[in-house]
């Protein structure tokens, strides 16, 4: 029984200075760990800091890069209703030219003057589709020579200028391509 | 520290196991079933010591990362990160609402153009039907039909190369 209270006397004694070396560690290193949550704080502070700056920074760089982005949006969409514009604009100079050939060569079957419109629009659309700008300039080039040899036909065949009852040099780019 | 306290138990328990091996060796009447009783008792103790140790940990743990969590540089660096993902968010729409203004003119082009192709095979069927009356007299009445037919057919569709065809068919039955 003695032996047990001993026994038992003596963990407890074992477990008391366990405690008392952990307070003595405490006070003796109490200023460092004062110090070391100091800079801890601190540092957490200045961490804030800087982020809620980066964080007004770049809501006022979103801020901007929305309005810029509204007036490049805007820009491009009239750009685009323009591209319309004059897309359908060319579509009624090729309706005019077929209505002046037909005009100008009244012998001239319906199936050669939808051929010449049809070819016409094609190169339209070629011009139009096409991505490069070289490409897309020849491609003009072609529609325009295209455009003004059948008028030129069309009008030295009014004036009486030319023989046929065709227009020759149309029908023979026509041809070509 | 709360590991060693637990192993040092089990110690004991095998202490009080390997007592009552010899007790029951030595034949003495009461105590080894003490000790056997004892050693379960020190083992549970020690388990339930280890056990409750690590929960307390793992508590504590839960506790230390939700404040962590909840803490202002952890806030403010979720703030950042959230409005970083909203201007890539920004960037990737002005793509694609670029994207969706390039689509909705190129549709308008194409029915723009459909409506002008439209209007030029029409008025080469109406052609085409005037030229059939031209010369309804001097063809078959099936051969007419037929022909009609196919315009109609051809018109509905669309189709400008058979209309074409067609048209070039029927001039060569126009008597020159």
């Amino acid at each position: 029984m003695t032996l047990l209270k001993n026994l038992t006397l003596q963990l407890v004694r074992i477990w008391h200075a366990v405690k008392d070396e952990n307070l003595h560690w405490q006070t003796q290193t109490h200023p460092q760990q004062t110090q070391l949550r100091q800079a801890q704080l601190l540092a957490e502070h200045d961490l804030q800091a800087t982020l809620s700056k980066k964080t007004v920074q770049l809501e006022h760089d979103i801020a901007l890069l929305k309005t810029r982005h509204d007036t490049e949006l805007g820009i491009y969409k009239t750009r685009c209703q323009q591209d319309i514009k004059d897309y359908q604009h060319y579509l009624a100079a090729l309706d005019q030219l077929k209505t002046s050939i037909q005009n100008s060569y009244p012998q001239l079957p319906e199936a050669v003057a939808f051929g010449i419109h049809h070819h016409a629009k094609q190169l339209l659309n070629r011009m139009w589709e096409c991505s490069e700008f070289e490409q897309k300039m020849r491609h003009e080039m072609q529609l325009l020579t295209f455009m003004s040899t059948l008028h030129e036909e069309a009008r030295l065949h009014l004036e009486g200028k030319s023989e046929g009852i065709l227009p020759e040099r149309t029908l023979d780019l026509l041809q070509q391509q | 520290m709360i590991i060693r306290v637990s192993l040092w138990l089990l110690a004991c328990a095998f202490l009080a196991l390997l007592l009552n091996q010899l007790l029951l060796w030595l034949s003495v009447p009461g105590l080894p079933e003490f000790f056997a009783q004892l050693s379960i008792a020190i083992i549970l103790a020690a388990f339930g010591l280890l056990l409750t140790g690590g929960l307390l940990l793992g508590i504590q743990l839960i506790f230390a990362s939700l404040s962590d969590y909840f803490s202002a540089p952890q806030r403010s660096l979720r703030r950042l990160l959230f409005i970083l993902n909203r201007q890539e968010n920004l960037k990737q729409q002005f793509y694609f609402k670029k994207l969706k203004l390039d689509l909705i003119h190129e549709a308008h082009r194409q029915r723009i153009l459909k409506a002008n192709e439209r209007k030029h095979l029409n008025a080469l069927a109406n052609t085409i039907a005037q030229d059939l009356l031209t010369i309804k007299n001097q063809v078959p009445r099936a051969t007419f039909l037929q022909l009609q037919q196919e315009n109609n057919c051809y018109r509905k569709q669309q189709n400008g190369a058979a209309l074409l065809q067609l048209q070039q068919k029927i001039a060569a039955l126009i008597p020159s």
